[in-house]
């Protein structure tokens, strides 16, 4: 009976061109011109941790809020990106650089409190 | 193709890598379109059902995650075309197929030769059609583990994964399969002797 089996398999059928149609059509597909999604759960935790650590800074420490960027400024890997518009607010925007993200910080240029915060990865 | 390097190619597809994927597709698109076309006998439903295994795989890629033990990749989209497949039949109502060409004879000397005279009397291009009419006599789970085990060679614990069925009913499943096997093939042949006595 194995034997038969065999002999079906080794026979040869004829699809024309749909192999080459059907590879065409899956790599033109939307996933592949999408953001990669990279999970580092490090990296997501640190940056995760750090957020919260900062958002827990504003709400604890208001008045901080301008020491915190100074600080920023002085002990992280920050770069200070100027002024710009989030949510129609004009805010403050810092850069993290790590690895292999980047993690945007957006104050309220009035008060300084932070409104956002983002990672990108690189 | 071994089983690390289909590891990496599946790892870097899931990071969106186009190449990856299209050497993935490569490797895998002769073995499924075939599959399909055993099942179905339809050149045109077996592109489309093809079509629908490897959009569907490219969707989910993501969620798939491999398994110890088991060339876990070959199952999850054998899985997909088995899927894909008992689906096209249940909407054509199309488990059973009637093949009925008179061209077809047997001249069947001895029951226990059963294997042997086919072979001698038959041309080369209906093995397919005589077997596969066959197997699409027997139940639905009968049809998905013959088509695993003996034509696409799957070890017993990759199909047990395909069909969410245990390692163990898979097997008494194959082994009664073919056995249901043996006597329609033989019932076929003596149909096809009478046949032949009445023109």
């Amino acid at each position: 009976m194995e034997e038969l089996f065999k002999k079906v398999k080794n026979e040869k059928i004829s699809f024309g061109n749909h192999k080459n149609a059907l590879r065409e059509l899956l790599l033109s597909r939307d996933y592949f011109n999408e953001k990669k999604d990279y999970w580092n759960w490090k990296l997501v935790f640190s940056s995760l941790s750090f957020s919260c650590l900062l958002i827990a800074f504003v709400f604890v420490f208001p008045a901080s809020s301008g020491s915190m960027i100074n600080n920023l400024d002085k002990n992280m890997n920050v770069n200070n990106l100027g002024s710009g518009e989030w949510a129609g607010q004009d805010v403050k925007i810092y850069e993290m650089v790590e690895k292999e993200a980047k993690t945007l910080f957006y104050f309220d240029a009035r008060n300084d409190v932070l409104v956002h915060s983002e990672v990108n990865n690189k | 193709m071994d089983i690390e390097e289909i590891k990496d190619l599946v790892k870097r597809s899931q990071e969106k890598d186009k190449d990856a994927f299209s050497r993935l597709f490569d490797f895998y698109y002769d073995k499924i379109i075939n599959y399909v076309f055993r099942r179905t006998l339809d050149v045109e439903y077996s592109k489309d059902i093809t079509s629908n295994v490897f959009l569907k795989a490219l969707d989910n890629i993501n969620s798939f995650k491999w398994k110890n033990g088991i060339d876990s990749f070959n199952a999850w989209i054998f899985k997909i075309a088995t899927n894909e497949i008992n689906q096209y039949f249940r909407k054509q109502n199309r488990y059973k197929l009637i093949i009925d060409d008179p061209e077809i004879r047997f001249n069947l000397k001895s029951e226990d030769n059963l294997a042997f005279e086919i072979e001698k009397k038959v041309d080369n291009d209906k093995y397919l059609i005589i077997l596969s009419k066959a197997i699409k006599e027997l139940k639905p789970i009968y049809q998905d583990i013959l088509h695993l085990r003996y034509f696409e060679e799957m070890p017993y614990n990759e199909i047990s994964e395909i069909l969410n069925k245990n390692e163990s009913t898979v097997r008494v499943y194959a082994k009664r399969a073919i056995e249901e096997l043996e006597r329609v093939l033989k019932k076929d042949a003596i149909n096809f002797i009478n046949y032949g006595r009445t023109i």
